[in-house]
């Protein structure tokens, strides 16, 4: 990393997009930073390295929403028919590797083979016999009756359900010789199929699969223990909890519907989805999560209680014929940072703070508040409210869950002082910083404020600071001067 | 109740090992679900490298055509992603190359003007959708597989039939010339910048 630095005055454009993404190793990552620091140009290259970033993962967001289901759907129908194909062919393939590679089935197509050919013989000696119908063969014509989707007749034997398509093949395959009909019993031979190892395919949907619960992708509905129905269209949905008072009902993805009967006294159906907590004691309703991180809540009976994900977030209510649409935290959170950055742009810093101080009412995640906070301190400070500003900056120095943060916190407050005229307390936390974090983000701000109010002391151990500073500074002129400039004269005799 | 979505969340490597055994053992759903779980990543890919709608839903069409078609080979050395991925991304450079011997000629996407001091997000996926056109079939690839499907040096590597170093290399030039374009596009003064960072 030094060697890169060494080479050049400037960062790397891999070292920006890698420090960018967050994949630089922290070392490196500060190195980078104290350089950014210093050097314009490599912040504004830093800037769009972010900028580039972001959008491209919005970009990739968009482009798999952005094609619109009526193409999706047009897409499928003309490979449906080559999926199909495909999957016979998989299956007549791995259905005939299993057959070889199983030495019972060797002897058991030995005999058949055996059979057929004795049977064979014996039909040349017979004559010509007529074609058997399906009502002759009780099994096969159930089995046609099921393929065409009607039931098998009253009287109709019916057997097992087949259990692969090439026992379906075989038993198609008319078996008829030029000589005669030879009647082979190959519908009963049945070929052994490896069985689905918990099984993530059934459009039957069993929605009790416990395993990969997301790739459940199929219509399907189940009956709840308390009387409910739940429907499901292309949802990834788990039932954690089924109890005949209460149940609980995960939805990760897509569209569920449930009818739940009025239940008994402390009874309770629940849905959660990442944005919302949706909760009836006997309704009709439907909820929908898609690809955007929100739940859309419909109610076609009774009485719903929406809560949305987040702290001190309001439950709606919802009844007969009304629809809501909650967002999760995240995308709340999301919302709010960009209304702030609206007021701010606009000039309405009172909004501003308000929208500020409701994010940090709901926000769960500390090193979000953190940041937040920073911001938030920024604004009252300009509003002159130093008292709520220095309170917020003290606040992430002392919670912040990261250090830059706290970094961050430290070096806005003695900027703040130092605008505010208190120039002693400032010169306090400069030396606070170069000490506490001696090759951080504000390193080099803090030797230039102390090298600016006269200091020659920097530190508990100057000539380590300094060697590491001039190591991290990367070269950099001005750097190089202000640590010449520092050092600690020879005391005189 | 209404259609069915079709939209799926980004599967993990054990999910994508389970559809690969499903898919291997011949199930027809699986073959609808790995439909349903790549359509959208295999048309955004041929739609930035193609640049052309009804082209792009041919390449995807054909991807899947040859995904089906060999899927029974695939040995799984590779994540099932970067394998379909490669397969798309073969199946567009291939068509690339057909156009240009045919002399077809796609109309070179315009460089958007400064943005303004606010640029909206979709202005900026635009430019940067835009940018990327700008940039050779190879070197669109290597960006779009790695920043924006977040796959790494090494997948787009495996996908882009290069060694690593290579990809690296290309990486680097498209991250530079990118770069400098989007400066161009989204230069902002620094002081509204910083009033709406709201900071002191």
């Amino acid at each position: 990393m030094n060697q890169r630095f060494r080479e050049s005055d400037h960062v790397e454009v891999d070292t920006l997009f890698a420090l960018a993404a967050g994949d630089l190793p922290e070392a490196d990552a500060c190195a980078a930073n104290v350089h950014l620091t210093l050097c314009r140009a490599c912040r504004r290259m830093y800037a769009g390295a972010r900028e580039l970033q972001r959008e491209a993962l919005r970009l990739g967001d968009s482009a798999a929403s952005g094609v619109d289901d009526v193409t999706h759907r047009r897409i499928w129908r003309t490979l449906a028919p080559e999926a199909a194909a495909a999957a016979h062919r998989v299956g007549q393939r791995r259905a005939w590797s299993m057959v070889l590679a199983s030495g019972r089935l060797r002897w058991a197509a030995a005999i058949v083979v055996l059979a057929s050919t004795g049977l064979l013989v014996y039909g040349l000696g017979r004559g010509p016999q007529p074609a058997r119908t399906g009502a002759e063969s009780g099994h096969d014509g159930a089995e046609a009756a099921q393929r065409q989707g009607r039931s098998a007749e009253p009287g109709q034997a019916l057997g097992p359900p087949s259990s692969s398509r090439l026992a379906d093949s075989l038993r198609q395959t008319p078996t008829r010789t030029r000589r005669g009909m030879v009647h082979g019993r190959l519908g009963q031979m049945r070929h052994r199929r490896a069985p689905r190892p918990e099984s993530l395919v059934a459009m039957d949907l069993d929605l009790t699969v416990p395993l990969p619960a997301r790739l459940a992708p199929s219509p399907g509905e189940r009956r709840l223990r308390c009387g409910g129905l739940l429907v499901a269209r292309g949802a990834t949905v788990r039932v954690v909890r089924d109890q005949p008072r209460a149940a609980l009902i995960r939805l990760s993805a897509g569209h569920v519907g449930l009818r739940v009967p009025k239940l008994p006294r402390g009874g309770r159906v629940e849905i959660v989805t990442p944005d919302a907590r949706v909760r009836v004691v006997g309704t009709r309703f439907t909820v929908r999560r898609g690809q955007k991180p929100q739940t859309t809540v419909t109610v076609t009976e009774g009485v719903v209680w929406v809560t949305p994900t987040g702290r001190n977030r309001q439950t709606v209510v919802l009844r007969a014929g009304e629809s809501r649409t909650v967002l999760g935290e995240g995308a709340y959170l999301k919302q709010l940072r960009g209304q702030i950055t609206a007021a701010l742009r606009s000039g309405r810093l009172q909004e501003a703070a308000r929208l500020g101080r409701r994010y940090l009412n709901v926000t769960s995640k500390p090193a979000g508040a953190s940041t937040m906070k920073l911001r938030l301190a920024g604004i009252v400070a300009r509003l002159g409210r130093t008292a709520e500003a220095v309170r917020l900056y003290q606040d992430v120095m002392g919670s912040a869950p990261q250090a830059v943060a706290r970094q961050n916190a430290l070096a806005f407050l003695a900027r703040l002082y130092e605008r505010l005229g208190k120039k002693h307390m400032a010169l306090g936390i400069w030396r606070g910083l170069t000490q506490k974090y001696p090759g951080g983000l504000f390193a080099i701000d803090a030797l230039m404020a102390l090298v600016r109010a006269g200091c020659r002391q920097v530190g508990a151990s100057p000539e380590r600071h300094r060697r590491h500073l001039a190591r991290r500074a990367g070269g950099h002129r001005a750097a190089r001067a202000l640590l010449r400039r520092c050092q600690p004269r020879p005391r005189r005799k | 109740m209404p259609a069915q979505k079709l939209h799926m969340l980004p599967l993990g490597r054990k999910e994508e090992a389970l559809l690969l055994d499903q898919l291997q053992q011949g199930v027809p759903e699986a073959f609808e679900m790995l439909y349903h779980h790549f359509v959208g990543r295999v048309m955004g890919l041929a739609r930035q490298l193609l640049r052309d709608p009804a082209a792009a839903e041919d390449a995807a069409q054909e991807t899947f055509i040859r995904v089906y078609r060999s899927v029974h080979r695939f040995r799984g050395d590779a994540r099932l992603s970067t394998w379909i991925h490669r397969i798309a991304t073969n199946v567009c450079l291939t068509e690339i190359e057909r156009r240009q011997r045919r002399g077809v000629q796609v109309e070179p996407a315009q460089l958007p003007d400064r943005l303004g001091p606010t640029p909206s997000g979709t202005d900026l996926r635009l430019s940067l959708a835009v940018l990327l056109e700008r940039l050779e079939p190879r070197k669109r690839a290597a960006f779009y597989l790695c920043h924006v499907e977040g796959l790494s040096a090494g997948e787009v590597a495996m996908v882009l039939e290069e060694s690593r170093d290579a990809v690296l290399k290309r990486l680097q030039r498209t991250r530079r010339e990118l770069l400098v374009l989007w400066q161009e596009v989204t230069a902002e003064p620094a002081a509204t910048r910083r009033a709406s960072q709201g900071r002191p």
